[in-house]
């Protein structure tokens, strides 16, 4: 008699059945995995661009005119950067964080710089989108 | 394997029976022996795909959380030890109060506990937001064991006052509501309030229903178009003129009104005198002047004194005589009453004579009484004989003085010029704010040379800084009318 043949329908049944799991555990690490990695890409875009509401907050100290639009890579040598705005009527600091990726967030920052030279600089509000 | 059949059929022979039994019992051992195998490897993918889920809603929960507080205007509400399950906050345009709260009485205990509804229940963690009369709870996350946030300082320390947080610590543990695992998940995350805006003392506001207090944020009730509320600085009570109700209330510091005295007709002034207690009151409808024990009981009432009053817009007292100033804006008068009603003073001014007067507020130092002479758009200052020791024109329509008797000068809301300023001793304008549209109820805070004033177009409440600069605007309200803050 030969039986080799039901052996190898055995290991091949057994080899679908575990790897049918394994895609499956799979499955669930990528997706799990995906979730963190957007979750992570934002947070970054977020710290990037309170760097930049930062930048400007720095500036306002000695300087308390308008700043037009310019866009700055941060941290240096990343492909991230953030690009940020100050108009002087409203106090209005816009500042949006970009990664290379694409993902950005923009956050609004009201701010009053009273006093003389050193300003002293305070926040209004804080505002996300 | 083809081989295999194909070289059976060719023999022309099929499978006997013994082959066929064997063949299916080796086939079940097998099976049954990797059968637990299987079964863990089943269990333990459930449990990390129900894990995995439960990681998701955490996650979702916490960024939420996170994204509303991060933007929070102020903190105006936190349990008192400091840590705890709830926190209440305004947004960033400070126009809407948000409250974060685990669903569940625990100790710090949770004011905000709402009963099971269905869709909300306890062990959820729940967002509510209230916009004046506006209520709306929101679910934010199911199935908490704890929602814990701790209050802290720039130094790190737990703080207990909440205009002096600086930084929230959020811990939140979620358990599977279905229960099918025992697992449960934490996730963890540090947030900064970075508005610099702080009010660290109550300020009372009447706005069309109900009366808020802003530190605390606190908002009573029951009102119809409260149009004048005034601090006792001895007890931190507020007194509150319920004009269309026709009744004068008086709300302790936390909220809880303690006297609530009827019999008024479009009660448009109160002024309480901290010293005594006692509250004026200028029952403008009944064209009477009336003084109320710190009970609530009627101590003077001038019904029939002569000559009468007529409409009444405003009363000041001065806590030091006890004498009441009154602005007699149908008589275009002012005048000035013991502390038992009797006229010490009834003038009708000196070029020009007074004309709609509707404001008066006395410096108590002095004892003189600063006014808006509406009609004429003066500002005016008038000694206890009521002479004039200050006559400035170039107003418009102002609506409301206030003096600081620290200092012994004067803010005034410039209603028809949108402005606010803030006047020297003599009546000399110092500082000007403008962008305050239709300027009301300017309120002077002798303790650190501020003042709060209404922008009636845009319902806000503004504070500005001994300079007049504005410091910041308070949104949200209706029919804002009144503010009072305590020096």
């Amino acid at each position: 008699m030969n039986k080799k043949g039901v052996a190898l329908l055995l290991a091949i049944f057994t080899l679908l059945i575990v790897s049918l799991l394994a895609v499956a555990f799979l499955e669930v690490t990528t997706s799990d995995l995906q979730i963190i990695n957007n979750h992570y890409n934002r947070n970054k875009a977020l710290y990037i661009a309170e760097a930049g509401v930062e930048f400007l907050i720095d500036r306002l100290e000695r300087n308390r005119s308008n700043f037009s639009l310019r866009s700055y890579t941060f941290p240096a040598g990343s492909g991230d950067s953030y690009a940020v705005e100050y108009s002087a009527t409203s106090g209005i600091i816009i500042s949006t964080g970009r990664l290379a990726s694409g993902e950005q967030v923009t956050l609004q920052v009201k701010v009053a710089a009273t006093g003389s030279r050193p300003y002293t600089v305070k926040i209004l509000y804080w505002k996300e989108g | 394997m083809r081989q295999f059949f194909i070289r059976r059929q060719q023999a022309g022979k099929a499978f006997t029976l013994v082959e066929a039994l064997l063949t299916i019992s080796i086939l079940g051992m097998v099976l049954m022996a990797m059968s637990p195998f299987i079964r863990t490897v089943y269990t333990s993918w459930n449990l990390s795909d129900r894990k995995t889920e439960m990681q998701q809603n955490a996650r979702v929960a916490l960024e939420m959380v996170s994204r509303y507080l991060r933007q929070a205007k102020r903190i105006t509400g936190i349990p008192s030890s400091g840590s705890g399950c709830f926190v209440k906050f305004r947004n960033a345009l400070d126009d809407e109060t948000l409250v974060f709260f685990h669903n569940i009485q625990t100790t710090p205990s949770n004011p905000y506990y709402m009963a099971s509804d269905g869709f909300i229940s306890e062990k959820d963690l729940v967002m509510r937001s209230i916009k004046g009369n506006t209520i709306v709870n929101a679910l934010i996350a199911k199935s908490l064991n704890t929602f814990l946030v701790e209050f802290r300082d720039n130094a790190g320390n737990i703080v207990t006052e909440p205009y002096n947080v600086n930084n929230m610590q959020i811990s939140m543990n979620f358990f599977d509501a279905q229960g099918f695992i025992p697992d449960t998940v934490d996730v963890f995350t540090a947030i900064a309030v970075r508005p610099d805006v702080r009010i660290n003392k109550p300020v009372w506001v009447a706005a069309d229903s109900y009366v808020l207090e802003l530190s605390k944020d606190i908002q009573v009730e029951e009102f119809a178009n409260p149009k004048s509320v005034s601090l006792n600085t001895s007890t931190n009570e507020c007194w509150v003129a319920d004009t269309d109700n026709g009744r004068i209330k008086k709300i302790s510091p936390s909220g809880v009104v303690t006297v609530d005295a009827g019999g008024f007709s479009q009660p448009l002034s109160v002024s309480v005198n901290s010293v005594s207690g006692e509250c004026w009151v200028a029952d403008t409808g009944n064209n009477r002047i009336k003084k109320l024990s710190s009970a609530g009981s009627i101590l003077v009432d001038t019904q029939g004194q002569n000559p009468a009053f007529l409409s009444p817009n405003s009363v000041s007292v001065n806590p030091q005589s006890g004498q009441c100033w009154l602005a007699d804006t149908g008589n275009s008068r002012i005048r000035r009453l013991s502390p038992t009603g009797a006229n010490l003073l009834n003038t009708r001014g000196s070029s020009p004579q007074f004309n709609g007067p509707l404001s008066v507020s006395v410096n108590s130092a002095t004892g003189h009484c600063w006014l808006s002479d509406t009609n004429n758009n003066r500002i005016r200052r008038i000694t206890l004989t009521g002479s004039n020791s200050v006559n400035r024109t170039s107003y418009n329509r102002p609506n409301s003085v206030s003096a600081n008797p620290v200092t012994g000068q004067c803010w005034v809301a410039n209603t028809n010029d949108n402005e606010a300023r803030k006047l020297s001793a003599n009546g000399a304008v110092l500082f000007a704010a403008t962008e305050i549209n239709l300027a009301s109820s300017a309120a002077a805070n002798p303790a650190d040379d501020s003042c709060w004033v209404i922008d009636t177009e845009r319902e806000q409440v503004v504070k500005l800084d001994s300079e007049a600069n504005e410091e910041f605007r308070i949104s949200g309200f209706n029919s804002v009318s009144s503010v009072a803050p305590l020096p």
